[in-house]
């Protein structure tokens, strides 16, 4: 069939629409988190030893309902479908919840060497940072070495740099390795690329 | 068969509005506010999923055309009438007896055609929550518009059960159940809050805003990340409050307890409680499950019972009971046909009748007692409508008659071609439940219901 050139404007247009709307409507969806299971591996790959992964359950009341509302796949007969990983205040909360106690037991790791599982090199950077504040603690090779040991290379530079800023110029720059390291640890797990499907 | 068109939907939505003159508002005064900065209202939905017969419950049939071989009956009792405040009319049986001493609490919505090209769970559930067979915006979290009551931090929903739909707006909904709920006073009483006057918090936020900019996923999801950090503490502070559990009731129960907490502190506008019947599937293709529906379904109205008891007999506040702040809708993605083609009347299944379904409506807002709609084939030898053969040509199902919006009332004319805008829809059912709520008619980039229904 000879299609007019007048017809194929219209097809092409139609198409062009038509692909200008589908796209419209991804760009309209949000990016969901990485769910607790995801995450929990890729933790547990940069900080825990060999067979002994990472548990999120412990840090939230070992309740598996509540692991779910960090995002997990559930199946209903054969349809597996992902929940709860849009970001609302629930979930927020929850995964602060759950990251703040993680956080918190690896700046305990500072000054307690029978604490959270980590593998050796994961031990080796923490131990180097739980100098702080002493001024080899707070060098780029100390500090980067940290920020990939839990976010790898997951985000971009910029983000290092703030965070890193961050910790050199406020309050945590004099407090203790524990405490500034907990809360290093926190602002790392808590940022988007970390927790966001990308 | 012709499909509905959004625009044919939209129309039949607004159609649907005429339903609405059968329910008063609350004439009560205005009631003091508890942790809200509105007047309390809020919204139950009750979900009997799998898909219920109808001609158990409130819209039953008589003996008489079982034993022309029309319609299945195992539970082998003459249903009697119930007549409405309004002066509709219904069969009911024993199956729905634990709900008759809260007849006047609840009007009975019948001949409620769900979606007339689909039949699958999914697709009706779909139909039931977005108003398209395939989903998409739910309707429940457009109760929770800032203009019809809600505050800034109270979720939309929360839900309990999986519920087999396509929902998208699902941001502040939250599925929590009774166990985890009440998990999570103990977890967040240590935790020191996010507030602004946190320093790492704002570093936090800081890093959120900074990758919140465009509008790819990513930047959209650090958006929706940021919002939730910064209702955190509030939230964290009423999550704090919700009572532990009493392990020792039902899980209805103990969902009664977890919603009406939420409700009572402001943490979600509306409850979606999935009711699954723990005996036996309601979804009784094979005779052997049909057999078993009478019991499965008494144990499940007894449960709905209960729950109505619960809203009735618990305070909000000082003057109204749970019940009087809460709309209340219980259903079914739909009902049943009356029988399997090619088996004796006294071994068939039943499988999925979208042309009919019942809605139980009550609470704040809702005139109870009345009988609203009808369904046709009320006997054996009634004559269908043309537009009933063309959707159902083997006359297995019930379906809802046409329905004249000005009275609110069944008609009796029978329909030469099947049009939806002639039927009371569950899109009908909705849009009460947005005047319910004052939800605006007009579209806006915020509420887009009107696009949906």
């Amino acid at each position: 069939m000879k299609i007019s050139f007048r017809l194929s404007i219209l097809i092409m247009l139609a198409a062009l629409i038509l692909s200008c709307t589908l796209s419209t409507r991804a760009f309209a969806q949000a990016a969901q988190f990485r769910g607790h299971a995801e995450v929990t591996t890729v933790l547990s790959q940069r900080l825990s030893p060999a067979g002994t992964p990472l548990a999120l359950l412990p840090y939230v009341a070992k309740e598996p309902g509540l692991l779910n509302l960090l995002g997990a796949w559930t199946q209903f007969g054969g349809i597996h479908v992902f929940s709860n990983g849009l970001p609302n205040a629930v979930n927020m909360l929850l995964w602060y919840s759950t990251l703040y106690g993680v956080a918190k037991d690896v700046g305990a790791r500072c000054n307690q060497p029978a604490g959270l599982a980590l593998n050796t090199h994961f031990t080796r950077v923490l131990m180097a940072i739980c100098a702080w504040p002493a001024d080899s603690a707070k060098s780029e090779e100390t500090m980067l070495a940290f920020w990939l040991g839990v976010m790898g290379y997951s985000a971009p530079e910029e983000e290092y740099q703030a965070w890193r800023t961050f910790f050199l110029t406020s309050s945590y720059k004099d407090k203790s390795g524990e405490e500034a390291v907990s809360a290093m640890t926190l602002a790392i797990l808590m940022n988007p690329f970390l927790l966001l499907q990308n | 068969m012709s499909t509905l068109s959004r625009r044919k939907f939209l129309k039949l939505g607004l159609a649907g509005a005429g339903t609405l003159a059968v329910f008063r508002p609350s004439s009560l005064p205005a009631a003091p506010r508890i942790n809200t900065s509105s007047q309390a209202h809020f919204y139950l939905q009750l979900i009997v999923q799998g898909g219920w017969d109808t001609s158990y419950l409130f819209d039953a049939r008589p003996l008489a055309m079982t034993k022309a071989g029309k319609i299945q009956n195992y539970l082998g009792e003459e249903p009697s009438s119930w007549v409405g405040t309004n002066g509709g009319s219904l069969l009911t049986t024993s199956v729905a007896s634990a709900l008759m001493p809260f007849r006047n609490d609840f009007s009975v919505v019948n001949g409620v055609v769900m979606t007339p090209t689909f039949i699958g769970h999914d697709q009706n559930m779909n139909q039931l929550f977005t108003g398209n067979e395939f989903g998409g915006n739910s309707f429940v979290p457009y109760l929770n518009n800032a203009d019809t009551g809600s505050t800034p931090t109270s979720l939309d929903a929360i839900t309990s059960g999986f519920l087999f739909a396509h929902l998208e707006n699902q941001e502040s909904s939250v599925p929590l159940d009774p166990k985890s709920g009440s998990k999570l006073r103990s977890l967040f009483s240590a935790l020191p809050q996010a507030t602004p006057e946190n320093e790492l918090t704002n570093f936090i936020r800081a890093r959120y805003q900074a990758n919140s900019s465009g509008r790819g996923r990513f930047a959209q999801g650090t958006t929706l990340m940021r919002h939730g950090l910064e209702h955190t503490p509030t939230l964290q502070k009423v999550l704090s409050e919700i009572r532990p559990t009493d392990s020792a009731t039902s899980p209805d129960m103990q969902f009664c307890a977890l919603f009406s907490d939420c409700f009572r502190l402001g943490i979600a506008r509306s409850a979606v409680w999935v009711l699954t019947a723990q005996a036996q599937n309601i979804d009784a293709h094979g005779s052997n499950q049909a057999k078993q529906q009478p019991q499965v379904l008494k144990e499940l109205v007894n449960r709905i019972a209960l729950i109505f008891k619960f809203l009735r007999e618990t305070a909000y506040d000082s003057q109204r009971s749970l019940f009087d702040v809460t709309t209340v809708m219980v259903t079914s993605e739909f009902a049943r046909t009356m029988r399997s083609p090619g088996v004796p009347i006294d071994n068939t299944g039943t499988d999925h009748n979208n042309l009919n379904n019942t809605v139980l409506i009550g609470g704040k807002g809702i005139r109870g007692g009345q009988i609203i709609g009808a369904s046709d084939f009320q006997s054996a030898d009634e004559k269908l409508s043309p537009a009933h053969f063309e959707i159902d040509q083997y006359a297995l199902k019930i379906m809802g008659r046409p329905f004249d919006f000005a009275t609110a009332s069944p008609r009796i004319d029978t329909p030469e071609k099947f049009q939806i805008a002639d039927y009371l829809t569950i899109g009908s059912v909705v849009n009460t439940i947005y005047k319910n709520f004052g939800c605006p008619e007009t579209s806006t980039p915020t509420r887009k219901f009107l696009a949906v229904f």
